[in-house]
């Protein structure tokens, strides 16, 4: 269990990355949802003991994680989102340097885990390969492999899924949940379904602060008969958005078709639609801008 | 397009701290070397104006030299920066035309160097103005000398360089492609320099159209007078003319490769398209059907686990380095270097010698180590960076290792690059002295030399690596590195030379066959201790700001640095810095307590204040020496002397003398005093520091008659000196000679010599050799002032494996109280020179009709004993027939230790 009090953090430049962040992360997929920029990756680097808050406190059962990083760092598996490579190291001779670091400092154990991950990963084959040739998604394959040394009990993955190919996608995904059934797994994305299929628990943040905290299916369940879809002339849009809140809009077949957020029907030709987690998303989203607005 | 892009990048350029920090840096240098006597720049000594055009001349164009270095910042920062900033795919996608993008990245580095150089042409006119500045040595302002150098040297030796290194910047892409044209260009001018220097008229023109500094300078101006040089300027015709269009029209082709070769895509220049067997892209994952099961393994964070990572992580970042371009290209260069050093070693004044270990260590000394030097500087920034560079800091900053292990790991590896690098040169030397046929190799002894020389480089590299942290800059870190060296430079040209406050730096450890090390190797051991400790402590505060993760600012640092803090921080802090103190007061206490460190600027005024009190004694009626009896004792292995001497004093004047002029020998070493036992006298001036004494005697010394006069003289070195002192007494070489003893006449040997420091203490210029009428003159030999013929005799004792000698025949030898003792009569009379010597002698005889041959030389250096005796005897047969006959019946020739500009 991850327990986030009161986080906040501002950067150098004035930028407000978090505000007060609060969550309960228990045992499992949680999902983070967020517009760029919304503050994810400073979380995340932030439960990572790479960064200090300004002020709040995190708890990883009963270690502080800011103030003990040396125990937490020896339970993390952490991806950051943007990661280099030594371009002349191979695949194998790199992981295994990670996990003399990460502490598997006996090399018969080493050679079997640096093996195991690579299988799992996919990446046996490429093993003896410079990493400096690596495709994208290859090398975020590597990352994963990495994050996954010495059985973390905290895994934190930042926009793991991005570069990957649709199977590489999925099977990294499964992996994930299969882990996450015995850890805490913290998944950032950009891909509502990812969170939907996968995450039993996640949040929405925007501009630092956290919009909703809770069960995927719970918080579609609340938008249940709210949203409503119509297809509108493109040169309309402003006016619609004028009048009503809407969630999103999308081209389809040469038609802008909407979703708005109402209790009623806004209007005819609206019809009900079953919402899903990325109608919950830009309500979000839409809250936060209108909260903007009004202070 | 090009306005545009000039104006972006000058911008850039002007706003970087670095480039104000360099042109700060190279004025103040110019400034000084306008306005003070400790740095010369330029040939602005003796009669020559400190502002002479010809000294502004050289001094820009030796500033425009130093600027290579510069150069690669600017100018191939300027090619560079889109792909270091990897905005490259971003601007080659705008519709920027080739000669814009160039040009103005160009012209803009160009400019920048310029105006460095514009900044010390500033600094040295200011520097001319300063109010300290003797006004008899500065000339009217030579503006057109400024005018010229600039035009003729600067701007062109600069568009030149940076032309170069910016085709190499372009073409390889790498800030390393472009040092590596730093060395081959430095290597061109090298070689331009040898063909001057060589005699032969028409390799100097070579050589002059060669440099690409405007060589032809040096030639033209080769013959001019104090006064040419106070006033002219070189004419822009001949030699100067030819080497600037020269170099002119070759700047202009590598201009126009650079946009031939410029391509503006992502993968840049190919020189050549590796042939492979072409690899099939990785087949698309066919999913492993069972799942995989990882291993379980354990996390270990004990002590031998945390010796494990260090090793790997230490094994990894000197892989990195060995492995890297820059480090073999510097070594590859230093071996060239070192082959042509090594060339030379071969040779004493044309004579052959054989190639042993230390004439090997020094040719590293000088013409190998330095190249070590830029791989630390470049190193300790590239292992700061690296996992940042690789954009990987982010991984590794969450794994468990404790926080000083990176940096320690990174120490670790700079100290096996210094290893391998010292051994690499070292193994081949060993190849150079098996290919000429020397077998007797010593690797004990180049074990110590690059033990001794790690020591050195390491606590550079140490520094380096600390600077990369403070800063968090990888430029500023070189740029403290780079100011922090000519710090040390501009200091030891101000004679600032006390090594208890120039971090890093030791006494050196004079090395002879004979002697070995001798003892000097103690106060260097000693003094790196004592840096090592400071080290330490900075590496200990470096730890504390290492940055983890994203960090960002001074404040966040600080705060961190506290929270670290903790009790083994704080323990180690603790013990550096006492153990630094410590050190240091033992240091004190050996290099100003037990002997006298005296300033280059205290020395001169007493040099000064000598000349001004007692310069009217000279010629003062004195007695001359007749006899000499005098009994040394030799401690070797403590490095100390009892000298009881007896001299018979003769007034050989016709005026009866009543005071004696005593001048004693004045060492560093406080552990040394002289007694004097004479007839009655007082004295009427005593000056220790100078060691200059007037005796009154009781009774005048009448003309003709003699008086005894007996000194008890005692020195000893012990400890260690801020520089190696009391070369002449040492464990197995001792070389004493009798200037140590008293004479009786003002010494001018300890005046100062130069003009410039003379005036500077108010004294009229030098004064030249005596005429050949000076009668006075005439009256003393070349070695002594106060005496003429003198007969001479010895007792020396030494430790029992020593053989002591002096002038004379050896009458007889004794041992005693463990002591070798031995007795020497010279029954002819000699000039008033001797030298007492002891060490572990072998000795070789032979004779030449009844002349006995001795040739007393170590045993390890055994090399040319029967020639050296074969050669006595070719001598003296050829000097006896074509000269006179030999005057003694014995010829001895003795070895000593190599720490003399003599033999
Ligand atoms: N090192 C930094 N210095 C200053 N501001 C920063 C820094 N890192 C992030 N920010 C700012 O903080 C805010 C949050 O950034 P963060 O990287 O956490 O967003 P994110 O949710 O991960 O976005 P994305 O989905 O694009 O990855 C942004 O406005 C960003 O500009
Ligand atoms: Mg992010």
């Amino acid at each position: 269990m991850l327990t986030i009090r009161d986080l906040s953090k501002t950067y150098p430049n004035g930028v407000r990355a978090l505000s007060d962040v609060s969550l309960d992360i228990p045992n499992g997929m949680f999902g983070l949802l967020g517009p760029n920029g919304a503050g994810k990756s400073t979380l995340m680097r932030t439960i990572a003991t790479l960064q200090d808050p300004d002020s709040g406190s995190i708890k990883l059962g009963d270690i502080d994680v800011l103030a003990d990083k040396p125990a937490t760092r020896r339970v993390l598996g952490y991806l950051p989102q943007e990661f280099g490579v030594y371009p002349k190291v191979t695949a194998e001779a790199m992981l295994d340097h990670f996990a003399v670091l990460k502490g598997v400092t006996r090399r018969g154990e080493r050679r079997d885990l640096v093996d195991a991950l690579l299988k799992q990963v996919n990446l046996w084959d490429v093993r003896k390969r410079k990493l400096g040739g690596f495709s994208g998604g290859m090398r975020q394959r590597f990352g994963i492999a990495q994050a996954l040394i010495g059985d973390p009990k905290l895994v934190i993955v930042d926009e793991p899924t991005a570069g990957l190919d649709p199977e590489e996608r999925q099977r990294f995904l499964n992996l994930l949940a299969e882990i996450g059934e015995r850890v805490v797994v913290i998944l950032s994305t950009h891909i509502v379904e990812d969170v939907t299929e996968l995450c039993p628990r996640m949040a929405i943040i925007a501009e630092g602060r956290v919009r909703l905290a809770g069960e995927p299916r719970e918080t579609i369940r609340a938008l249940e008969g709210r949203v409503w879809r119509r297809a509108i002339d493109k040169n309309a849009l402003p006016l619609y958005r004028d009048r009503m809140t809407v969630l999103s809009t999308r081209l389809a077949g040469g038609a802008t078709l909407i979703h708005v957020l109402a209790d009623a029907k806004p209007e005819d030709g609206f019809e009900s639609v079953s919402p899903d987690l990325e109608d919950v998303y830009f309500g979000q989203l839409h809250h936060a801008a209108a909260a903007k607005k009004a202070a | 397009m090009f306005s545009e892009i000039f104006r972006l990048e000058l911008r850039q350029q002007l706003r970087s701290a670095l480039f104000w920090l360099i042109l700060l840096a190279l004025a103040a240098l110019a400034f000084g070397a306008a306005c003070s006597d400790s740095i010369q720049i330029g040939g602005g000594i003796g009669n020559i104006h400190r502002n002479a055009p010809y000294v502004v001349i050289t001094m820009l164009a030796a500033f425009s030299v130093i600027g290579i270095f510069l150069i690669p910042i600017f100018v191939s920062g300027a090619a560079l920066r889109d792909f270091a900033s990897n905005t490259a795919e971003l601007m080659f996608a705008t519709p920027v035309s080739r000669v814009g993008y160039l040009g103005g990245r160009f012209v803009a580095g160009w400019l920048v160097s310029v105006l460095i150089l514009v900044g010390v042409a500033i600094g040295f006119w200011l520097g001319s103005f300063m109010p300290w500045v003797d006004a008899a040595r500065l000339g009217p302002t030579p503006w057109v000398a400024y005018g010229w150098a600039l035009g003729v040297i600067v701007l062109p030796n600069l568009f030149f360089v940076g032309a170069l290194l910016f085709l190499l910047a372009i073409a390889t892409r790498s800030m390393l492609g472009t040092y590596v044209g730093v060395l081959a260009f430095v290597v061109l001018v090298v070689v331009a320099g040898l063909l001057m220097g060589h005699g032969n008229i028409s390799h100097q023109t070579a050589g002059a159209l060669m440099n690409p500094f405007g060589g032809g300078v040096d030639l033209a101006t080769r013959y001019w007078t104090a006064s040419d040089r106070n006033t002219r300027v070189p004419e822009l015709a001949g030699l100067i003319l030819g080497n600037r269009a020269l170099w002119l029209g070759i700047s202009i082709m590598l201009l126009g490769a650079t946009l031939a070769l410029f391509r503006p895509d992502r993968e840049g220049l190919r020189w050549f398209r590796r042939r492979r067997r072409i690899t099939a892209p990785v087949e698309p994952a066919t999913a492993a059907a069972t799942p995989i099961v990882l291993p379980l393994v354990h996390l270990r964070s004990g002590f031998a686990a945390r010796f494990r990572q260090f090793r790997k992580l230490a094994w990894f970042d000197t892989k990195s380095v060995l492995g890297g371009a820059a480090f073999l290209v510097m070594l590859l260069l230093g071996l060239a270097n070192l082959t042509g050093a090594l060339s030379f070693t071969g040779e004493i004044y044309g004579t052959p010698v054989y190639p042993v270990t230390h004439l090997m260590a020094g040719a590293m000394d000088s013409n190998y180590k330095w190249f070590l030097l830029i791989v630390l500087i470049f190193y300790a920034g590239e292992l700061v960076w690296r996992e940042r560079g690789a954009g990987l800091s982010e991984v590794v900053d969450a794994f468990p290792t404790p926080d000083w292990m990176p940096l320690l790991a990174k120490v670790a590896a700079l100290a096996a690059v210094i290893v391998v690098f010292l051994a690499v040169g070292s193994l081949y030397c060993v190849g150079y002295q098996l290919l000429h046929g020397f077998t007797h190799l010593q690797p004990l002894l180049y074990l110590q030399f690059i033990g001794l020389s790690l020591l050195a480089f390491l606590l550079l590299g140490i520094l380096a690596l600390v600077f990369q942290v403070w800063s968090n800059n990888k430029f500023a870190g070189y740029a403290l590195v780079i100011g922090w060296l000519i710090l040390m430079f501009g200091l030891s040209q101000l004679h600032f030379n006390d090594n208890i406050y120039r971090f890093g730096s030791a006494p050196d450890t004079p090395y002879s066959d004979m002697n070995g090390f001798g003892s000097f190797w103690i106060g260097n051991l000693w003094f790196r201790a004592y840096w090592y400790c400071l080290a330490t402590a900075l590496l200990v505060v470096a730890g504390l700001y290492w940055v983890r993760g994203n960090v960002g600012g001074w404040r966040a640092r600080g705060r961190i640095a506290l929270q670290r803090f903790r009790a083994p921080a704080r323990v180690a802090l603790a013990l550096s810095l006492s153990g630094f103190v410590a050190i240091g007061a033992f240091l004190w206490h050996n290099t100003h307590g037990l002997y006298r460190y005296t300033t280059h600027e205290v020395q001169q005024k007493l040099a000064a204040r000598y000349e001004k009190d007692y310069r009217k004694y000279m010629g003062m009626v004195q007695p001359r020496i007749t006899d000499v009896n005098v009994n040394v004792a030799i401690h070797p292995k403590r490095r100390a002397v009892d000298v009881t001497g007896h001299y018979t004093l003769v007034n050989k004047h016709d005026k009866p003398i009543d005071t004696l002029l005593v001048q004693l020998p004045t060492l560093d070493t406080r552990e040394s005093s002289v007694d004097l036992d004479f007839p009655a006298h007082t004295a009427t001036l005593a000056d220790r520091r100078q060691g200059f004494y007037l005796y009154k005697l009781a009774t005048p010394l009448a003309p003709g008659a003699s008086m005894p006069f007996t000194f008890h003289e005692h020195v000893a070195y012990p400890g260690f000196a801020n520089e190696p002192a009391g070369e002449r007494l040492i464990h197995n070489g001792t070389f004493l000679s009798s200037d140590a003893f008293p004479h009786f006449c003002y010494d001018t040997d300890r005046e100062l010599k130069d003009n410039n420091d003379r005036r500077k203490y108010g004294l009229g210029p030098a004064r030249l050799l005596p005429r050949r009428s000076d009668l006075a003159a005439r009256g003393d030999n070349l070695v002594s002032c106060d005496a003429d013929w003198v007969h001479f005799q010895a007792t020396l004792s030494t430790s029992a494996d020593q053989i002591a000698l002096a002038p004379g025949y050896l009458q007889k030898e004794w041992v005693q109280g463990g002591r070798r003792y031995f007795h020497y009569v010279q029954d002819s009379p000699i000039l008033d020179f001797f030298s007492f010597q002891s060490a572990r002698y072998q000795v070789a005889r032979s004779k030449w009709h009844d002349v006995n041959l001795e040739v007393y030389y170590d045993a390890g250096n055994a090399w040319n004993v029967q020639r050296i005796l074969k050669a006595m005897k070719l001598s003296l047969d050829y000097y006896t027939r074509n000269f006179g006959p030999f005057q003694f019946r014995q010829l001895r020739i003795l070895e000593i230790p190599n720490y003399f500009g003599f033999a």
